[in-house]
């Protein structure tokens, strides 16, 4: 079930008041709150409930075996092995259909035409999400950052807890599972943010990239040939503030419904359009998923240590299978691959550049001191625009697609037909917010910590009633879902 | 109506198992632990305490916030209960909310939400040439101090 819906206030309501009630008796409420997650899960199609089972099943499996394998080459044997079956089960309802699809494709190039078995695998929601979540907690025990967990209860939960399952964030096992040992607390500043981020969260999915994906983002991105430079423009800039709304906002959600739960999860999304590089970038959006790309990709390939080539291999490996993670399709391969292209192209210039700095100690010049702020709205504007051009091949459905959105930029010559005082407002508006302290949420949380009951409750619902009454018609889904 | 709960020991004591309200008073007995008793931190009470009045305020919010969506959202209630299948309890379900958005057009509570829509329409049908009409009175003034377009 969406979020935005009558059916989760419902669920929610009896998730709240049920979960709360059984705070004293925690085997239950951890028992209780499985139950729940199954039955949000199995909402969406009921078929895949035995599949969440089959992959908590196998990493509560292994962490198990880690604690009680002391041979190193043994240890390394169970590790491989549940990583080996988490990417199966993913790479064949993810890819299955993409591999037999590029291997026709490829056959039929070198005119070796073959009839291959036709298979339509539905892709489970947030397979993507709970797989790297389930890698991570059996990682995580081998390294010995986290111990492993005796209580089948709390593995269940951690991969299945419904706010972040189908669209995470992916939380870490030495983040959650301390949480389920302790009796679970909600403070005023908890009840409070959940509130503001629930609210904050609904504004950005309903309001904001409902309209832009329907006003501008899917008509230019349907037949881009159409339409003109400032259209396309435009539309590649609502894009890249649909996706932060509808991505950020699902998090926000998931982060405050959590939050009313008693539950802490970190912050996913971090005004990523302030990002003054590419690396900046990438430590602001999809945090959870960055961060994951980082200790269980980039790290084991060798990080930066193997110096300046092996630097920028890593990046691109990384980038590139995080590109491939976003879905079975070539246009997300490119994303990703150009991401780390660029990341390790900026990795060069910045070392030539500190190259050329002054000496530590020595005072910097005005020349110098000056041209920090103008580097940085430099690189806050050169950084915006590269990561719109990569979304152009992320959104699109194919390269044919792609090149034309593209190659259309450069024409004005079509007067502008989809931007709109409206479309401006909301695109710029929502720019704006990139800007702001970066603890918003926390300072419009304050003033409730301290609210009545009435007022919160008054806040609440006339919040939910003006962003139902503001947003378009329907419930479009959350265009991480697809991930 | 609270209940005693005794002190054994100089820290506070909470029974097992036993609920805690605000209303609780706490009595001080002689220096031995009974059995079934349990001596925890002050701050555990307090958390205990203040984890309790946050889901009770919580609650309530929660189902202020229902009333409130209910009551000015009376339409949307209908759009969804309309596609749940045929049968005599969803049947039901249906016409209690469409009578229920009756009671709230009569009362102009439902009119709220059509309010909203149709200004957030407004703003959408807005043009440019629209914007640029409701400029204030100076920057009018700037434009028409650049001299007349139409030559007269």
């Amino acid at each position: 079930m969406l979020f935005p819906t009558f059916e989760f206030g419902v669920f929610f309501l009896v998730v709240f008041a049920v979960g709360w009630e059984l705070r004293r008796d925690p085997s239950w409420r951890k028992l209780f709150l499985v139950g729940a997650s199954y039955f949000f899960y199995g909402w969406w199609d009921w078929r895949f409930v035995g599949l969440l089972v089959l992959s908590s099943t196998i990493n509560f499996s292994a962490g198990w075996l880690l604690d009680r394998l002391g041979r190193p080459s043994m240890r390394k044997t169970v590790v491989a092995l549940a990583v080996i079956l988490n990417l199966s089960i993913l790479g064949f309802f993810k890819y299955y259909g993409f591999f037999l699809d590029s291997l026709r494709v490829l056959l039929e190039t070198l005119n070796l035409e073959r009839d291959l078995p036709f298979v339509q695998v539905i892709l489970p929601v947030g397979i993507s999400f709970f797989t790297f979540q389930g890698i991570s907690y059996v990682v995580d025990v081998y390294r010995g950052h986290v111990r492993a967990s005796h209580s089948v209860l709390d593995v269940f939960l951690y991969i299945s807890f419904f706010p972040q399952l189908v669209a995470g964030p992916i939380v870490r096992a030495a983040d959650f599972l301390p949480q389920l040992d302790e009796t679970p607390r909600l403070t005023r500043a908890m009840g409070a943010i959940g509130v503001v981020l629930i609210l904050s969260g609904l504004i950005k999915k309903m309001v904001i990239a409902n309209y832009l994906a329907s006003e501008l983002v899917d008509p230019a991105f349907f037949d881009p040939s159409v339409l003109g430079g400032a259209d396309l423009l435009i539309g590649v800039y609502g894009y890249a503030v649909q996706i932060y709304c509808d991505f950020s906002g699902y998090s926000d959600i998931a982060i405050g419904v959590a939050a009313l739960l008693g539950y802490k999860f970190s912050e996913n999304f971090n005004q990523p359009y302030r990002a003054s590089s590419l690396q900046d970038f990438w430590r602001r959006w999809h945090i959870s998923l960055s961060t994951w790309l980082r200790d269980y990709l980039y790290i084991p390939l060798g990080g930066n240590r193997g110096g300046g080539f092996a630097t920028y291999r890593n990046l691109f490996l990384t980038m590139f299978l995080g590109g491939l993670w976003h879905g079975a399709a070539w246009t997300f391969v490119f994303w990703g691959a150009f991401h780390g292209a660029a990341l390790g192209i900026e990795s060069f210039a910045r070392q030539k550049l500190n190259a050329l700095a002054p000496p530590a100690g020595e005072e910097p010049g005005y020349i110098t001191r000056l041209s920090r702020p103008l580097n940085r709205v430099l690189g806050v504007i050169v950084t915006f625009h590269l990561v719109c051009f990569a979304w152009i091949f992320f959104r699109a459905e194919n390269f044919t697609l792609a090149s034309t959105y593209v190659t259309g930029l450069a024409d004005w010559s079509v007067p502008s037909l989809y931007v709109t005082p409206f479309i401006a407002a909301l695109i710029a508006g929502s720019l704006c917010f990139q800007f702001t302290p970066p603890k918003l949420a926390e300072w419009l949380a304050r003033p409730l910590e301290y609210a009545p009951s009435a007022v919160l409750g008054l806040v609440l619902g006339l919040g939910i009633f003006l962003i139902w009454a503001a947003a378009p018609a329907g419930v479009a889904p959350f265009i991480y879902f697809q991930f | 109506m609270g209940q005693d709960i005794a002190l054994s020991n100089p820290g506070d004591i909470v029974p097992q198992n036993q609920a805690l309200a605000t209303t609780d008073r706490v009595i001080f007995q002689n220096g031995e632990v009974e059995q079934g008793w349990e001596a925890v931190p002050r701050g555990f009470l307090r958390e205990e305490r203040e984890t309790h009045y946050q889901v009770g305020r919580l609650w309530r919010a929660l189902i202020i916030a229902a009333a409130v969506l209910a009551l000015l959202n009376s339409g949307r209630l209908v759009t969804m209960v309309s596609g749940l299948s045929v049968g005599p309890v969803e049947d039901t379900v249906i016409v209690m909310s469409e009578t229920w958005h009756e009671q709230m057009n009569e009362r102009g509570l439902a009119q709220f939400a059509e309010e909203v829509r149709a200004k957030i329409d407004a703003w959408r049908a807005a043009t440019w040439e629209d914007v640029e009409e409701d400029l204030p009175a100076g920057e009018r003034e700037g434009a028409l101090l650049r001299g007349p377009q139409s030559g007269v």
